[in-house]
């Protein structure tokens, strides 16, 4: 696969347009996430190159177990304290990240209990003073039917993005139709509204508290 | 949180007045201090038991007493998006940008303009590291991310009624955020 470093490249359009310039194998969809998998315009590149969710019928990447069906419950699990309130409700600021890198979810379908296990300690262990909060759950379809502006586009995709060691992450990326900075507030509205908060006792039977507390 | 302190110092240098002294605030810390000052009495001629007599003056002291006040709403979160501006590049372990000082700057600003008649809302550090303000309870949902340049991203929706644009703001809360986030 050829590859390029696109933190040399600072303008947004140039690092478009190199990506499109890469696209010679048969999935581009997956040579894009794979070339900008630590872009901070992300979002933005994948909605240009691929607009109106253009990767969600393909794998977007090499440890796929398949792309993210309608049918599939997602799952956002939170970590940082700055996402809850003084009474430790969850905030709409834990879906920023649709709009830079992505919102990281877990795939309900295919995460077995040891996964989830594996995925929150290594997050623990890169970020000591950060604990698993609690979990946000919604269906793949939900978020798939957001609309906006009284308009028919979609607003949001949802890719298969596994990775080695966690198969079943995936993320949610805002369209090329979320335009105004009011658009993205609507969004996370709208993220916030469909969206359940579980504390972890109630999350998979606290089987992950209990893992995690020993 | 509340803080209560008392103290009682020695007067050291001149002598004050009677009475009350005026309560000096300490935006720094969290009370009120007060100072109850007592006059100075002159020089007076005691007999002591088995030394004579002997002219001695009382000893002067400044009563203090530092009244406890809760903690504003209002300061917690000024403190908090404050508290913000030290954080870095990832602060959330997921790749979010540094907090970017133009909006934390904004959203302190209008956060001091809040009064007691508009709902309190809860500070939000953005992956974008803007810095939005939220209310949330049965009948209003409010989102004010500040861009910078005192621009204000807002969607709000109230009794199903939904608003949502972009403004500016300078020294006064904008009419329709007077209107809709009242209590």
């Amino acid at each position: 696969m050829l590859s390029i470093n696109l933190w040399e490249i600072s303008s947004f359009a140039d690092k478009v347009f190199a990506l499109k310039e890469l696209h010679v194998s048969d999935n581009p969809c997956l040579q894009t996430n794979v070339t900008i998998a630590a872009d901070k315009d992300r979002v933005k590149a994948i909605s240009a190159i691929h607009p109106d969710c253009g990767c969600e019928g393909t794998k977007t990447s090499h440890f796929s177990p398949g792309i993210v069906e309608n049918k599939e419950t997602l799952t956002r699990f939170v970590f940082s304290p700055v996402h809850t309130d003084r009474k430790g409700n969850i905030k709409p600021s834990v879906f920023s990240h649709v709009s830079t890198f992505g919102c990281s979810v877990q795939r309900e379908d295919i995460a077995n209990d040891e996964e989830l296990i594996s995925f929150i300690t290594k997050y623990r262990d890169k970020n000591a003073n950060h604990n698993c909060l609690g979990v946000l759950t919604a269906s793949c379809s939900s978020l798939r039917n957001i609309k906006i502006n009284n308009a028919q586009n979609r607003i949001v995709c949802v890719y298969d993005t596994s990775e080695e060691d966690n198969p079943a992450h995936a993320e949610i990326h805002q369209s090329q139709h979320v335009i105004t900075d009011a658009d993205l507030v609507e969004l996370r509205a709208k993220l916030f509204e469909i969206f359940t908060q579980k504390n972890l006792q109630n999350y998979r039977e606290g089987v992950l508290l209990n893992s995690i507390v020993k | 949180m509340l803080n209560t302190i008392g103290a009682t110092a020695a007067a050291s240098s001149k002598f004050l007045s009677s009475g009350l002294c005026a309560p000096t605030f300490h935006p720094q810390q969290e009370w009120i201090q007060r100072e109850r000052c007592f006059t100075r009495r002159d020089p007076v001629t005691r007999t002591f038991r088995g030394e004579g007599k002997r002219t001695v003056q009382t000893e002067i002291f400044v009563q203090t007493t530092l009244i406890a006040r809760d903690t504003t709403v209002q300061e917690l979160i000024i403190g908090q998006i404050t508290s913000w501006s030290l954080f870095g590049k990832n602060w959330d372990g997921e790749g979010a940008d540094q907090p970017r000082m133009n909006s934390i700057r904004d959203a302190i600003d209008f956060t001091r303009l809040l009064n007691h008649t508009l709902l309190d809302p809860e500070p939000m550090l953005l992956a974008s590291g803007n810095i939005s303000l939220f209310w949330h309870n049965n009948q209003l949902y409010a989102d004010l991310e500040f861009l910078g340049e005192k621009r204000i991203a807002y969607f709000i929706k109230k009794q199903d009624i939904t608003h949502k644009n972009i403004i500016s703001f300078e020294d006064v809360i904008p009419e329709i955020f007077k209107h809709l986030l009242k209590t």
